[in-house]
């Protein structure tokens, strides 16, 4: 679970929301961080669910390691010159 | 009502919860992000780009036939950027139009633009601007101070250009030809 808080990259008053941001994991198509929150973790419209996993009686314990890619979709997009900067927080969560 | 009959309603309640699935979450990682937007500045000559004087007339004031029209773009961070500005310049003053024999300095070349700095025919003998433009063949065509609200913008404007040669030693018959040079600076 991948989530954004708050309006995206903040540079004085200029934001890139991140609708603008994208994430994929492995092969997967870029997709934009604007999901909901799954369970308790993210924030509505800032979130992007990186894998769900079922857990069973063979995977009670277990680790997995991913590639998440990034990326900047600026298409459309005027950006005012300057510096930007933004916090972007993983967490998992078991349901 | 009997006792036991609450007490099997409680350990009922208590085995499905046992067997509902707990929502743990751990505790979350951080990635930083940082990108920069460089600044652009740029100008475009939109038309009047060839200017052409089919007869020159000694001891007489002639402008060239069509406003020089620019368009000078920007997009800046206000905190590095004061002020954006658009010079036009001679590379050589002293010869701003070279003919067969004879040169033209860029104090016979003239120019106007009324939306920026020289509202008025102005020789183009100013010093350079930013370290753009030439000692005494220079003119600083507008100055627009940088803030918030137009850090990121554009403007168009006509800049008119004459030949004074008022007082200047007949020209010998021939072609003259020069190139003026404009270009945008921030400070």
């Amino acid at each position: 679970m991948v989530w954004h808080p708050g309006p995206g990259a903040p540079n004085g008053s200029d934001f890139i929301p991140s609708s603008k941001v994208d994430g994929r994991v492995g092969a997967t198509a870029y997709a934009p961080f604007t999901g909901a929150p799954v369970g308790a973790v993210g924030v509505a419209g800032g979130s992007l669910q990186l894998f769900s996993q079922n857990v069973g009686a063979g995977s009670y314990f277990g680790s997995r390691t991913d590639q998440l890619d990034l990326r900047l979709d600026l298409t459309g997009t005027t950006t005012m010159a300057g510096d930007y900067t933004g916090t972007l927080n993983l967490q998992a969560i078991v349901q | 009502m009997p006792i036991g009959k609450y007490g099997f309603g409680l350990l009922a309640l208590g085995a499905i919860s046992a067997l509902r699935a707990q929502e743990l979450s751990a505790q979350a990682q951080v990635i930083s992000l940082a990108a920069s937007a460089i600044s652009t500045l740029t100008v475009t000559i939109q038309s009047g780009g060839v200017q052409t004087i089919a007869g020159i007339a000694d001891n007489a004031v002639t402008n060239f036939p069509s406003p020089v029209v620019i368009q000078t773009a920007w997009n800046v961070k206000p905190g590095q950027t004061n002020t954006v500005n658009l010079v036009a310049y001679f590379a050589l003053p002293a010869q701003a139009m070279v003919g067969g024999t004879t040169q033209i300095p860029s104090s016979r070349v003239l120019g106007r633009m009324t939306t920026g700095l020289p509202v008025a025919f102005t020789a183009i003998t100013q010093n350079g601007i930013g370290g753009v433009g030439t000692a005494g063949g220079s003119l600083g065509l507008f100055a627009v101070n940088i803030g918030g609200a137009n850090k990121n913008a554009n403007r168009t404007d006509n800049l008119d250009l004459q030949l004074n040669l008022v007082g200047f030693p007949a020209l010998a018959a021939g072609a003259y030809a020069g190139v003026l040079n404009i270009r945008a600076v921030t400070q």
